[in-house]
Protein backbone atom coordinates (compact mmCIF):
# COMPACT_ATOMS: atom_id res chain seq x y z
CA UNK A 1 0.00 0.00 0.00
CA UNK A 2 1.02 3.79 -0.61
CA UNK A 3 2.01 6.07 2.25
CA UNK A 4 1.20 9.86 2.71
CA UNK A 5 3.75 11.83 4.40
CA UNK A 6 1.60 11.51 7.11
CA UNK A 7 1.43 7.80 7.83
CA UNK A 8 4.24 8.19 10.95
CA UNK A 9 1.51 11.19 12.27
CA UNK A 10 -1.29 8.52 12.26
CA UNK A 11 0.71 5.54 13.65
CA UNK A 12 1.85 7.89 16.69
CA UNK A 13 -1.33 8.51 17.55
CA UNK A 14 -2.87 5.33 17.56
CA UNK A 15 -4.63 5.57 14.48
CA UNK A 16 -6.78 2.29 13.16
CA UNK A 17 -5.65 1.91 9.36
CA UNK A 18 -7.17 0.43 6.49
CA UNK A 19 -6.72 -0.20 2.73
CA UNK A 20 -7.93 2.82 0.91
CA UNK A 21 -7.46 2.79 -3.33
CA UNK A 22 -3.97 1.32 -2.51
CA UNK A 23 -3.22 3.56 0.66
CA UNK A 24 -2.84 2.91 4.06
CA UNK A 25 -5.01 5.53 5.80
CA UNK A 26 -6.41 5.88 9.07
CA UNK A 27 -10.15 4.80 8.74
CA UNK A 28 -10.51 6.27 12.33
CA UNK A 29 -8.09 7.66 15.54
CA UNK A 30 -10.60 7.38 18.55
CA UNK A 31 -13.97 6.83 17.33
CA UNK A 32 -15.92 7.41 14.07
CA UNK A 33 -18.76 9.08 15.78
CA UNK A 34 -16.55 11.33 17.98
CA UNK A 35 -14.82 12.67 14.88
CA UNK A 36 -18.13 13.07 13.28
CA UNK A 37 -19.20 15.05 16.16
CA UNK A 38 -15.80 16.99 16.35
CA UNK A 39 -16.45 17.90 12.64
CA UNK A 40 -20.36 19.01 13.24
CA UNK A 41 -19.39 21.19 16.58
CA UNK A 42 -16.00 22.08 16.15
CA UNK A 43 -13.34 21.56 13.88
CA UNK A 44 -11.71 18.45 12.39
CA UNK A 45 -8.37 17.74 10.13
CA UNK A 46 -7.92 14.94 7.32
CA UNK A 47 -5.17 13.57 5.73
CA UNK A 48 -6.21 13.34 2.14
CA UNK A 49 -3.13 13.49 0.08
CA UNK A 50 -4.42 9.97 -1.47
CA UNK A 51 -6.25 11.96 -3.53
CA UNK A 52 -4.84 13.08 -7.28
CA UNK A 53 -4.29 16.41 -8.59
CA UNK A 54 -3.93 17.11 -12.34
CA UNK A 55 -2.55 20.20 -13.95
CA UNK A 56 -3.74 21.35 -17.56
CA UNK A 57 -2.35 24.23 -18.85
CA UNK A 58 -1.66 25.81 -22.52
CA UNK A 59 -3.27 27.75 -24.70
CA UNK A 60 -5.65 25.22 -25.23
CA UNK A 61 -6.29 23.89 -21.50
CA UNK A 62 -9.43 25.97 -20.87
CA UNK A 63 -11.36 24.90 -23.87
CA UNK A 64 -10.02 21.03 -23.26
CA UNK A 65 -11.36 21.54 -19.71
CA UNK A 66 -14.88 22.55 -21.02
CA UNK A 67 -15.16 19.94 -23.30
CA UNK A 68 -13.97 17.21 -20.76
CA UNK A 69 -16.21 18.20 -18.18
CA UNK A 70 -20.68 18.86 -17.92
CA UNK A 71 -20.47 22.08 -15.94
CA UNK A 72 -19.33 25.80 -17.72
CA UNK A 73 -15.94 26.69 -16.54
CA UNK A 74 -16.44 29.85 -18.76
CA UNK A 75 -17.70 31.62 -15.34
CA UNK A 76 -14.37 30.78 -13.10
CA UNK A 77 -12.45 33.63 -12.14
CA UNK A 78 -9.02 33.50 -11.56
CA UNK A 79 -8.81 32.27 -7.90
CA UNK A 80 -12.04 30.34 -8.04
CA UNK A 81 -13.11 26.66 -8.29
CA UNK A 82 -16.08 24.49 -10.16
CA UNK A 83 -17.44 21.11 -8.61
CA UNK A 84 -18.07 18.70 -12.13
CA UNK A 85 -18.56 15.01 -13.40
CA UNK A 86 -16.69 14.11 -16.15
CA UNK A 87 -18.43 11.88 -18.38
CA UNK A 88 -18.33 9.74 -21.33
CA UNK A 89 -19.61 9.69 -24.59
CA UNK A 90 -22.61 7.45 -23.55
CA UNK A 91 -23.29 9.97 -20.74
CA UNK A 92 -21.82 7.95 -17.79
CA UNK A 93 -19.34 9.30 -15.45
CA UNK A 94 -15.14 9.11 -15.68
CA UNK A 95 -15.19 10.88 -12.52
CA UNK A 96 -16.37 13.64 -10.26
CA UNK A 97 -13.51 16.77 -9.22
CA UNK A 98 -12.91 19.79 -8.99
CA UNK A 99 -11.19 22.33 -10.84
CA UNK A 100 -9.15 25.21 -9.84
CA UNK A 101 -8.44 28.15 -12.04
CA UNK A 102 -4.66 28.77 -11.11
CA UNK A 103 -3.98 31.38 -14.25
CA UNK A 104 -6.48 32.29 -17.49
CA UNK A 105 -4.77 28.93 -18.86
CA UNK A 106 -3.84 27.11 -15.99
CA UNK A 107 -5.99 24.65 -14.46
CA UNK A 108 -5.58 22.57 -11.28
CA UNK A 109 -7.74 19.28 -11.00
CA UNK A 110 -8.50 17.54 -8.08
CA UNK A 111 -9.52 13.63 -8.83
CA UNK A 112 -10.52 10.72 -6.77
CA UNK A 113 -7.78 8.29 -5.63
CA UNK A 114 -9.37 5.59 -7.15
CA UNK A 115 -9.79 7.73 -10.62
CA UNK A 116 -6.35 9.17 -11.12
CA UNK A 117 -5.12 6.67 -13.63
CA UNK A 118 -8.04 6.24 -15.20
CA UNK A 119 -8.38 9.97 -15.78
CA UNK A 120 -5.39 10.91 -16.57
CA UNK A 121 -5.68 8.50 -19.73
CA UNK A 122 -8.71 9.92 -20.27
CA UNK A 123 -7.85 13.96 -20.37
CA UNK A 124 -4.41 12.37 -22.55
CA UNK A 125 -6.91 11.45 -24.78
CA UNK A 126 -8.80 14.29 -25.45
CA UNK A 127 -5.89 16.85 -25.32
CA UNK A 128 -7.07 19.70 -27.70
CA UNK A 129 -4.10 21.69 -29.48
CA UNK A 130 -1.82 23.62 -27.13
CA UNK A 131 -2.68 21.61 -24.01
CA UNK A 132 -0.02 19.84 -21.78
CA UNK A 133 -1.15 17.69 -19.13
CA UNK A 134 0.93 16.83 -16.02
CA UNK A 135 0.15 14.70 -12.94
CA UNK A 136 0.81 17.02 -10.17
CA UNK A 137 -0.48 14.41 -7.06
CA UNK A 138 3.00 13.34 -5.85
CA UNK A 139 3.82 16.85 -5.31
CA UNK A 140 0.90 17.57 -3.72
CA UNK A 141 -0.20 16.96 -0.20
CA UNK A 142 -4.02 17.82 0.74
CA UNK A 143 -5.41 18.87 3.97
CA UNK A 144 -8.97 19.22 4.83
CA UNK A 145 -9.79 21.52 7.53
CA UNK A 146 -13.58 21.46 8.20
CA UNK A 147 -16.19 22.32 11.18
CA UNK A 148 -18.21 25.49 12.08
CA UNK A 149 -14.38 26.64 14.06
CA UNK A 150 -12.57 26.00 10.89
CA UNK A 151 -12.12 29.41 9.64
CA UNK A 152 -10.72 30.56 13.68
CA UNK A 153 -8.94 27.89 13.63
CA UNK A 154 -6.85 28.51 10.32
CA UNK A 155 -6.75 32.86 10.76
CA UNK A 156 -4.54 32.65 13.46
CA UNK A 157 -1.58 31.11 10.82
CA UNK A 158 -2.02 33.36 8.11
CA UNK A 159 -2.43 36.82 7.34
CA UNK A 160 -5.36 36.88 4.69
CA UNK A 161 -8.72 37.35 6.04
CA UNK A 162 -10.19 34.10 5.51
CA UNK A 163 -13.27 35.72 6.11
CA UNK A 164 -13.28 37.44 2.73
CA UNK A 165 -12.46 33.86 1.01
CA UNK A 166 -16.28 32.52 -0.08
CA UNK A 167 -16.78 28.90 -1.16
CA UNK A 168 -14.80 27.30 -4.40
CA UNK A 169 -12.29 30.53 -3.73
CA UNK A 170 -8.72 29.67 -3.49
CA UNK A 171 -5.59 31.63 -2.18
CA UNK A 172 -1.94 31.31 -1.70
CA UNK A 173 -1.20 31.96 1.66
CA UNK A 174 1.57 31.74 4.36
CA UNK A 175 0.43 29.05 6.59
CA UNK A 176 2.18 28.99 10.11
CA UNK A 177 5.48 29.34 8.06
CA UNK A 178 4.18 27.21 5.29
CA UNK A 179 3.53 28.42 1.54
CA UNK A 180 -0.01 26.79 0.58
CA UNK A 181 -2.81 27.09 -1.08
CA UNK A 182 -6.00 27.42 0.95
CA UNK A 183 -9.42 26.89 -0.96
CA UNK A 184 -12.95 26.97 0.59
CA UNK A 185 -13.79 23.83 0.05
CA UNK A 186 -14.86 20.28 1.40
CA UNK A 187 -16.77 16.76 1.41
CA UNK A 188 -18.69 17.32 4.69
CA UNK A 189 -21.58 19.61 4.08
CA UNK A 190 -20.51 22.84 6.65
CA UNK A 191 -17.98 24.88 6.33
CA UNK A 192 -14.55 24.49 5.84
CA UNK A 193 -11.03 24.84 3.81
CA UNK A 194 -8.81 22.30 2.26
CA UNK A 195 -4.86 23.08 1.97
CA UNK A 196 -2.83 21.77 -0.47
CA UNK A 197 1.12 22.36 0.26
CA UNK A 198 4.31 20.26 -0.68
CA UNK A 199 4.95 16.96 0.86
CA UNK A 200 8.18 18.02 3.13
CA UNK A 201 5.82 20.54 4.77
CA UNK A 202 2.66 18.05 5.80
CA UNK A 203 3.70 17.07 8.79
CA UNK A 204 4.48 20.33 10.22
CA UNK A 205 1.04 20.91 9.37
CA UNK A 206 -0.17 18.71 10.53
CA UNK A 207 1.14 19.25 13.83
CA UNK A 208 0.28 22.48 14.30
CA UNK A 209 -2.88 22.22 13.26
CA UNK A 210 -3.52 19.40 16.14
CA UNK A 211 -1.21 20.55 19.16
CA UNK A 212 -1.30 24.03 18.72
CA UNK A 213 -4.77 24.68 17.64
CA UNK A 214 -6.83 21.67 18.88
CA UNK A 215 -8.09 20.07 15.62
CA UNK A 216 -9.22 16.74 16.08
CA UNK A 217 -7.56 14.35 13.80
CA UNK A 218 -10.42 12.44 12.02
CA UNK A 219 -10.43 9.29 9.62
CA UNK A 220 -12.17 8.02 6.32
CA UNK A 221 -14.72 6.60 8.53
CA UNK A 222 -16.11 9.83 9.31
CA UNK A 223 -15.12 11.56 6.20
CA UNK A 224 -17.81 9.03 4.26
CA UNK A 225 -20.41 9.34 7.10
CA UNK A 226 -19.99 13.52 7.35
CA UNK A 227 -20.28 13.27 2.97
CA UNK A 228 -23.50 10.60 3.47
CA UNK A 229 -25.12 13.24 5.84
CA UNK A 230 -24.65 16.18 3.30
CA UNK A 231 -25.59 13.66 0.66
CA UNK A 232 -22.72 13.93 -1.43
CA UNK A 233 -21.80 11.29 -4.01
CA UNK A 234 -18.83 8.89 -3.78
CA UNK A 235 -17.63 7.56 -7.03
CA UNK A 236 -18.09 4.24 -7.10
CA UNK A 237 -20.96 4.43 -5.06
CA UNK A 238 -23.74 6.87 -6.72
CA UNK A 239 -21.65 7.88 -9.76
CA UNK A 240 -19.65 5.33 -12.45
CA UNK A 241 -19.21 4.59 -15.78
CA UNK A 242 -22.97 3.17 -15.88
CA UNK A 243 -24.57 6.42 -13.80
CA UNK A 244 -25.11 9.47 -15.41
CA UNK A 245 -25.18 12.70 -13.04
CA UNK A 246 -28.81 13.59 -13.90
CA UNK A 247 -29.38 9.98 -12.55
CA UNK A 248 -27.59 11.12 -9.36
CA UNK A 249 -29.18 14.04 -8.88
CA UNK A 250 -26.40 16.27 -9.81
CA UNK A 251 -28.12 17.36 -12.85
CA UNK A 252 -27.32 21.51 -11.81
CA UNK A 253 -23.05 20.63 -12.88
CA UNK A 254 -24.81 19.90 -16.49
CA UNK A 255 -24.69 23.00 -18.70
CA UNK A 256 -26.65 22.24 -21.42
CA UNK A 257 -26.13 26.06 -22.34
CA UNK A 258 -22.50 26.17 -23.15
CA UNK A 259 -21.29 24.24 -26.27
CA UNK A 260 -20.05 20.58 -26.80
CA UNK A 261 -18.77 18.64 -24.50
CA UNK A 262 -17.94 15.02 -24.08
CA UNK A 263 -21.91 13.14 -23.61
CA UNK A 264 -23.51 16.23 -24.25
CA UNK A 265 -26.34 14.47 -26.79
CA UNK A 266 -26.53 11.10 -24.50
CA UNK A 267 -27.10 13.45 -21.95
CA UNK A 268 -29.73 15.67 -23.59
CA UNK A 269 -31.73 11.81 -25.03
CA UNK A 270 -31.69 11.30 -21.32
CA UNK A 271 -32.99 14.63 -19.77
CA UNK A 272 -35.56 14.69 -22.78
CA UNK A 273 -36.85 11.14 -22.03
CA UNK A 274 -36.69 11.60 -17.90
CA UNK A 275 -34.36 9.60 -16.44
CA UNK A 276 -35.63 5.58 -15.06
CA UNK A 277 -34.18 5.68 -12.49
CA UNK A 278 -32.51 8.41 -9.46
CA UNK A 279 -31.03 8.92 -6.48
CA UNK A 280 -33.10 9.35 -3.47
CA UNK A 281 -32.29 10.09 0.35
CA UNK A 282 -34.06 7.10 2.58
CA UNK A 283 -34.52 7.13 6.42
CA UNK A 284 -34.92 4.34 8.06
CA UNK A 285 -38.20 3.84 10.68
CA UNK A 286 -36.18 1.60 13.09
CA UNK A 287 -32.40 1.47 14.28
CA UNK A 288 -31.74 -0.94 11.70
CA UNK A 289 -28.72 0.26 8.87
CA UNK A 290 -29.38 -0.14 5.39
CA UNK A 291 -26.21 -0.86 3.77
CA UNK A 292 -24.85 -0.63 0.45
CA UNK A 293 -26.12 -3.16 -1.80
CA UNK A 294 -29.03 -3.71 0.22
CA UNK A 295 -32.65 -3.59 -2.13
CA UNK A 296 -35.02 -1.46 -1.70
CA UNK A 297 -38.66 -2.90 -1.58
CA UNK A 298 -42.40 -2.06 -2.43
CA UNK A 299 -44.89 -4.69 -1.48
CA UNK A 300 -42.37 -7.42 -1.84
CA UNK A 301 -41.23 -6.21 -4.96
CA UNK A 302 -36.82 -5.45 -5.40
CA UNK A 303 -37.48 -1.75 -6.97
CA UNK A 304 -33.83 -0.32 -6.18
CA UNK A 305 -30.81 -0.36 -4.32
CA UNK A 306 -28.41 1.16 -1.92
CA UNK A 307 -25.88 3.12 -3.09
CA UNK A 308 -24.16 4.32 0.07
CA UNK A 309 -25.52 4.14 4.20
CA UNK A 310 -24.93 4.22 7.64
CA UNK A 311 -25.90 5.57 11.26
CA UNK A 312 -25.86 9.13 11.60
CA UNK A 313 -24.85 9.62 15.35
CA UNK A 314 -25.51 13.57 14.01
CA UNK A 315 -28.96 12.77 13.24
CA UNK A 316 -29.60 10.05 15.65
CA UNK A 317 -31.22 7.90 13.00
CA UNK A 318 -30.17 5.71 9.98
CA UNK A 319 -29.42 7.30 6.51
CA UNK A 320 -29.13 6.10 3.22
CA UNK A 321 -29.13 7.03 -0.55
CA UNK A 322 -30.61 4.63 -3.11
CA UNK A 323 -31.51 4.12 -7.20
CA UNK A 324 -35.21 3.90 -6.91
CA UNK A 325 -37.65 3.99 -10.15
CA UNK A 326 -38.42 7.98 -10.76
CA UNK A 327 -41.98 7.42 -9.54
CA UNK A 328 -40.90 6.29 -6.28
CA UNK A 329 -39.19 9.33 -5.86
CA UNK A 330 -41.27 11.33 -4.27
CA UNK A 331 -40.52 12.32 -0.19
CA UNK A 332 -42.71 10.25 1.94
CA UNK A 333 -43.09 7.75 -0.43
CA UNK A 334 -42.97 4.45 1.93
CA UNK A 335 -40.28 1.71 0.74
CA UNK A 336 -38.61 -1.24 2.58
CA UNK A 337 -35.14 -2.55 2.83
CA UNK A 338 -34.08 -5.77 2.82
CA UNK A 339 -31.49 -6.55 5.38
CA UNK A 340 -30.65 -10.32 5.73
CA UNK A 341 -34.01 -12.07 6.28
CA UNK A 342 -36.48 -9.21 6.98
CA UNK A 343 -37.47 -6.00 5.49
CA UNK A 344 -37.39 -2.68 7.38
CA UNK A 345 -39.92 0.28 6.69
CA UNK A 346 -38.11 3.36 5.75
CA UNK A 347 -39.22 6.60 3.77
CA UNK A 348 -37.68 8.81 0.93
CA UNK A 349 -36.41 12.08 2.57
CA UNK A 350 -35.16 15.53 1.43
CA UNK A 351 -31.55 15.54 1.10
CA UNK A 352 -29.28 16.77 2.56
CA UNK A 353 -30.22 14.96 5.68
CA UNK A 354 -27.41 17.47 7.60
CA UNK A 355 -27.53 21.22 6.93
CA UNK A 356 -25.70 23.48 9.46
CA UNK A 357 -27.09 25.83 11.54
CA UNK A 358 -27.43 29.42 10.42
CA UNK B 1 -19.07 -9.17 35.90
CA UNK B 2 -15.36 -10.00 36.27
CA UNK B 3 -13.81 -10.89 33.83
CA UNK B 4 -11.60 -13.24 35.14
CA UNK B 5 -14.49 -15.23 36.63
CA UNK B 6 -16.20 -15.65 32.93
CA UNK B 7 -15.91 -18.33 30.24
CA UNK B 8 -14.77 -18.19 27.06
CA UNK B 9 -14.65 -18.59 23.16
CA UNK B 10 -12.75 -18.30 20.27
CA UNK B 11 -15.55 -15.94 18.31
CA UNK B 12 -15.18 -13.58 21.28
CA UNK B 13 -17.85 -13.93 23.16
CA UNK B 14 -18.09 -14.27 27.30
CA UNK B 15 -20.49 -16.70 29.00
CA UNK B 16 -21.26 -16.40 32.63
CA UNK B 17 -22.57 -19.65 33.94
CA UNK B 18 -25.07 -19.51 36.61
CA UNK B 19 -26.32 -22.85 37.93
CA UNK B 20 -28.20 -24.34 34.56
CA UNK B 21 -28.33 -20.92 32.83
CA UNK B 22 -25.48 -18.72 31.12
CA UNK B 23 -25.29 -15.32 30.73
CA UNK B 24 -23.73 -14.16 27.37
CA UNK B 25 -21.98 -10.89 26.06
CA UNK B 26 -19.20 -9.86 23.82
CA UNK B 27 -15.95 -9.24 24.95
CA UNK B 28 -13.25 -6.25 25.63
CA UNK B 29 -11.48 -7.39 22.23
CA UNK B 30 -14.41 -7.80 20.56
CA UNK B 31 -16.22 -4.41 21.13
CA UNK B 32 -12.62 -2.59 20.64
CA UNK B 33 -12.30 -4.39 16.81
CA UNK B 34 -15.80 -3.36 16.41
CA UNK B 35 -16.01 0.62 16.99
CA UNK B 36 -19.09 2.33 18.25
CA UNK B 37 -21.75 -0.09 18.09
CA UNK B 38 -25.03 1.21 16.51
CA UNK B 39 -27.20 -2.07 16.00
CA UNK B 40 -27.66 -5.20 17.66
CA UNK B 41 -30.31 -7.92 16.46
CA UNK B 42 -30.75 -10.55 18.63
CA UNK B 43 -33.33 -13.41 18.71
CA UNK B 44 -36.27 -14.18 20.37
CA UNK B 45 -37.20 -15.54 23.63
CA UNK B 46 -37.40 -19.26 23.42
CA UNK B 47 -35.33 -19.61 20.12
CA UNK B 48 -32.53 -22.27 19.90
CA UNK B 49 -28.50 -21.48 19.98
CA UNK B 50 -26.18 -24.06 18.65
CA UNK B 51 -22.44 -23.47 18.17
CA UNK B 52 -21.86 -22.29 14.53
CA UNK B 53 -24.91 -20.66 14.02
CA UNK B 54 -25.25 -16.68 14.58
CA UNK B 55 -28.02 -15.71 16.53
CA UNK B 56 -27.70 -12.41 15.95
CA UNK B 57 -25.94 -9.55 14.24
CA UNK B 58 -23.73 -6.93 15.58
CA UNK B 59 -23.57 -3.87 13.91
CA UNK B 60 -20.83 -0.59 13.99
CA UNK B 61 -20.88 2.27 11.62
CA UNK B 62 -18.87 0.86 9.28
CA UNK B 63 -19.10 -3.07 9.49
CA UNK B 64 -21.69 -5.45 10.34
CA UNK B 65 -20.56 -8.99 12.13
CA UNK B 66 -22.07 -12.38 13.40
CA UNK B 67 -23.18 -13.29 17.20
CA UNK B 68 -22.44 -16.28 18.33
CA UNK B 69 -23.09 -19.01 20.88
CA UNK B 70 -20.67 -21.41 21.57
CA UNK B 71 -22.87 -23.89 23.53
CA UNK B 72 -26.36 -25.47 22.74
CA UNK B 73 -29.04 -23.40 24.74
CA UNK B 74 -32.46 -21.86 24.33
CA UNK B 75 -33.09 -18.25 24.97
CA UNK B 76 -34.69 -17.34 28.29
CA UNK B 77 -34.23 -13.93 28.07
CA UNK B 78 -32.50 -11.14 26.25
CA UNK B 79 -31.24 -7.40 27.25
CA UNK B 80 -34.18 -5.21 25.90
CA UNK B 81 -31.79 -2.35 27.33
CA UNK B 82 -28.97 -2.81 24.69
CA UNK B 83 -31.41 -2.94 21.80
CA UNK B 84 -32.04 0.93 22.57
CA UNK B 85 -29.30 1.85 23.48
CA UNK B 86 -26.43 -0.49 21.70
CA UNK B 87 -23.44 1.78 22.36
CA UNK B 88 -23.75 -0.47 26.25
CA UNK B 89 -21.97 -3.13 23.92
CA UNK B 90 -18.92 -0.87 23.52
CA UNK B 91 -18.69 0.85 27.33
CA UNK B 92 -20.33 -1.96 29.56
CA UNK B 93 -19.76 -4.82 27.72
CA UNK B 94 -19.15 -7.02 30.75
CA UNK B 95 -21.77 -5.21 32.84
CA UNK B 96 -25.01 -3.87 31.18
CA UNK B 97 -24.27 -4.56 27.44
CA UNK B 98 -24.73 -8.15 28.14
CA UNK B 99 -26.89 -9.66 25.43
CA UNK B 100 -29.05 -12.57 26.25
CA UNK B 101 -29.44 -15.67 29.18
CA UNK B 102 -30.31 -19.14 27.90
CA UNK B 103 -30.91 -22.67 29.62
CA UNK B 104 -27.77 -24.66 29.19
CA UNK B 105 -28.65 -27.92 26.98
CA UNK B 106 -25.88 -30.18 28.01
CA UNK B 107 -23.49 -28.84 30.90
CA UNK B 108 -20.87 -31.51 29.66
CA UNK B 109 -20.20 -28.44 26.84
CA UNK B 110 -19.05 -25.73 29.72
CA UNK B 111 -15.97 -27.83 30.09
CA UNK B 112 -15.29 -26.93 26.36
CA UNK B 113 -15.24 -23.02 26.90
CA UNK B 114 -12.55 -21.29 27.58
CA UNK B 115 -10.85 -20.16 30.90
CA UNK B 116 -9.82 -16.64 31.22
CA UNK B 117 -6.06 -17.58 31.19
CA UNK B 118 -6.81 -19.80 27.57
CA UNK B 119 -8.76 -16.49 26.09
CA UNK B 120 -5.71 -14.63 27.15
CA UNK B 121 -3.48 -16.77 25.56
CA UNK B 122 -5.65 -16.58 22.43
CA UNK B 123 -5.52 -12.81 22.27
CA UNK B 124 -1.53 -13.06 22.79
CA UNK B 125 -1.41 -15.55 19.58
CA UNK B 126 -2.80 -12.75 17.33
CA UNK B 127 -6.11 -14.82 16.80
CA UNK B 128 -8.96 -13.25 14.78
Amino acid sequence: MKRTPLFECHQAAGARMVDFAGWELPVYYTGINQEVRAVRTGVGVFDVSHMGEISLRGDGATATLQNLITNDVSGVDVGSGIYSPMCTAAGGTVDDLIAFRVTPSDWLLVVNASRLDVDIRWMHDHLLLGTTLADASDDTSLMAVQGPASEATLQPLVAADLSLLRRNQWIEADCAGIQCRISRTGYTGGDGFEVFLRPDDASQLWDTLIKRQGAVPCGLGARDVLRLEAALCLYGHELSEDISPLEAGIAWTVKFGKGSFIGKEALLQTKLQGVSRCLVGLEMSDRSVAREGYTVEVDGDEIGRISSGTHSATLGKSIALAFVPASMARPGTGVSVRIRESSRPAQVVNTPFYRPPH
Amino acid sequence: MNPEELKYCKSHEWLAIEGNRARLGITDYAQNELGEVVYVELPDVGGALAPDTAFGVIESVKAVSDLFCPINGTVVEINNNLLDSPELANSECYGEGWMLVLDIADHAEVESLLSYEEYQTLLNEGAR
